[in-house]
């Protein structure tokens, strides 16, 4: 499919997608090697963008499962559609249908409820499965999602085992919210991915705000990377730089001072606590 | 000099000496991620890290053991080389350049000499504590070898600066931090008696 990370880097690039060379290295050799690409890093870094530009460049749909506390097989697997089989009880009843007969037609793949997981191993077609914040669902579904990701096969009681046609492109993220497994761990191919340089995030916001000056996507760029260093409740993320560059432009500011960001931080920062603290001890501003 | 595959699997059990976990298969999967990427600094190093290292604190130990195991410094292959899969590498790719996403892994922004400089010697520091408390005369060794190849190139060897020298070669992997930190934790071990 790709041959090689050069080609991935690239091919990242035509979907403004701008990426280091071992980015794409590392998930060249994770398609190559057949494992998951289990990606950390800060929130708001990409590691949901790098799945859907990896599904739009390879052509693959892209199957989202995204995680949460509380998320079982039904919700992530299959689940048999408990309504359409009673519907079909009933009418099978009024025909005078004996059980045997019943059983047979209930427990088919019409009644069947395809979830993320199960929708991803039965497509016709190759796919991306992005199993998204892997780090918020608990344990036991961390060791199912585990033989999963072993075997690309499931067993359906009522039905059968069911073999993936296509192993899937499986990309997990993890926002580091809890440890999770070894044995998950293991299984994958690891990248921590984690805030753009100051030359990467400069290039992203000329590509993503067109029309902005050079020199203020600098000073723009230059003040995000100061702030990540000190230690807030949400440090920036690559969106937010982006928000706030294109608040920027919209009003027109050439210069950046204290004024300017005390009237546009809302839009970079999310806690009054952090806005505070950036104004009383943040880069220095005019 | 070793095959490569010998290398990388010596190099997989000094990481478990340092307590990063390797299985079997990890060892399996980096062997074949490298012959898929080849040698070039910036296909291998990631390769390595991406298949042996799971927690994201193992980083800056595997970061130096893999800078001292693979010769990333030197400019110029040592002898005992002479045959070594690496020793091309080492002429041509391996010029101490890091990738931009190595320095990024740990503090994102404008990359200085002196920061990166300063990351080397953080680094070592904590592998001569290991090696100090461990009793690890494989280890100490290749620091030494590490220290001596960074002050090469740039000076004059002769008897009148050996001082200076050996002093410039200690601090380049972090001597005097590492030995605060020794010495205060006996100290401290100490204090725990009175």
């Amino acid at each position: 499919m790709f041959s090689s990370p050069e080609e991935i880097r690239s091919r990242f690039a035509q979907h403004n997608f701008i990426v280091d060379r071992s980015v794409s290295t590392v998930v060249y050799l994770a398609i190559k090697l057949g494992r998951p690409l289990l990606v950390e890093g800060p929130a708001g870094v990409g590691k949901t963008e790098l799945a859907r530009v990896l599904s739009l460049i390879s052509s693959r749909e892209l199957i989202r499962l995204q995680c949460y506390e509380g998320l079982d097989e039904s919700k992530s697997l299959y689940e048999w559609n408990y309504q359409k089989q009673l519907l079909r009880i009933y009418m099978d009843q009024s025909q005078h249908k004996s059980w045997e007969e019943i059983q047979e037609t209930i427990y088919t793949r019409e009644f069947l409820l395809q979830r993320p997981l199960l929708k991803a191993l039965m497509a016709e077609d190759k796919t991306v499965l992005l199993i998204d914040e892997v780090d918020k669902s608990d344990e036991e579904f961390e060791s199912f999602l585990l033989e999963i990701l072993s075997d690309y096969q499931i067993s359906i009681p009522e039905l059968a085992t069911i073999s993936a046609r296509h192993i899937p492109i499986v990309v997990l993220t993890s926002n580091n919210f809890r440890e999770f497994g070894d044995a998950l761990k293991r299984r994958c191919i690891h990248l921590y991915l984690d805030y753009p340089t100051f030359e990467q995030e400069l290039k992203i916001v000329g590509l993503k705000v067109p029309g902005i000056q050079q020199d203020l996507a600098q000073k723009i760029v230059e003040f995000v990377q100061a702030i990540r260093q000190i230690k807030l409740k949400k440090a920036p993320s690559i969106a937010e730089t982006l928000n706030w560059a294109e608040a920027l432009l919209a009003l027109d500011v050439t210069e950046l001072d204290s004024e300017v960001f005390q009237n546009t931080a809302g839009v970079l920062l999310k806690y009054k606590s952090d806005i505070e603290q950036i104004a009383a001890q943040g880069p220095h501003l005019s | 000099m070793k095959p490569l595959e010998e290398r990388i699997i010596d190099f997989c059990h000094r990481l478990r000496r340092f307590r990063i976990n390797v299985t079997h298969s990890q060892i399996v999967d980096a062997l074949r991620a490298v012959s898929l990427v080849g040698l070039e600094y910036d296909d291998f190093y990631p390769a390595l890290a991406c298949t042996l290292v799971k927690e994201k604190t193992d980083l800056p130990i595997f970061h130096s053991l893999f800078r001292i195991y693979f010769n990333v410094k030197s400019k110029k292959a040592p002898e005992e080389d002479s045959g070594d899969p690496f020793e091309d590498v080492n002429n041509d790719g391996y010029d101490g350049r890091e990738s931009g996403r190595v320095e990024a892994g740990k503090a994102p922004g404008v990359v200085t000499e002196q920061r990166m400089k300063s990351r080397i010697e953080g680094e070592s520091y904590v592998l001569l504590i290991k090696a100090v408390r461990e009793g690890d005369y494989d280890m100490l060794q290749e620091l030494a070898h590490q220290a001596v190849q960074n002050i090469k190139g740039n000076q004059q060897f002769g008897i009148d600066n050996a001082r200076e020298l050996v002093k410039r070669a200690q601090n380049s992997i972090g001597w005097e931090k590492a030995m605060d930190e020794v010495f205060e934790g006996i100290l401290s071990s100490r204090a725990m008696f009175f």
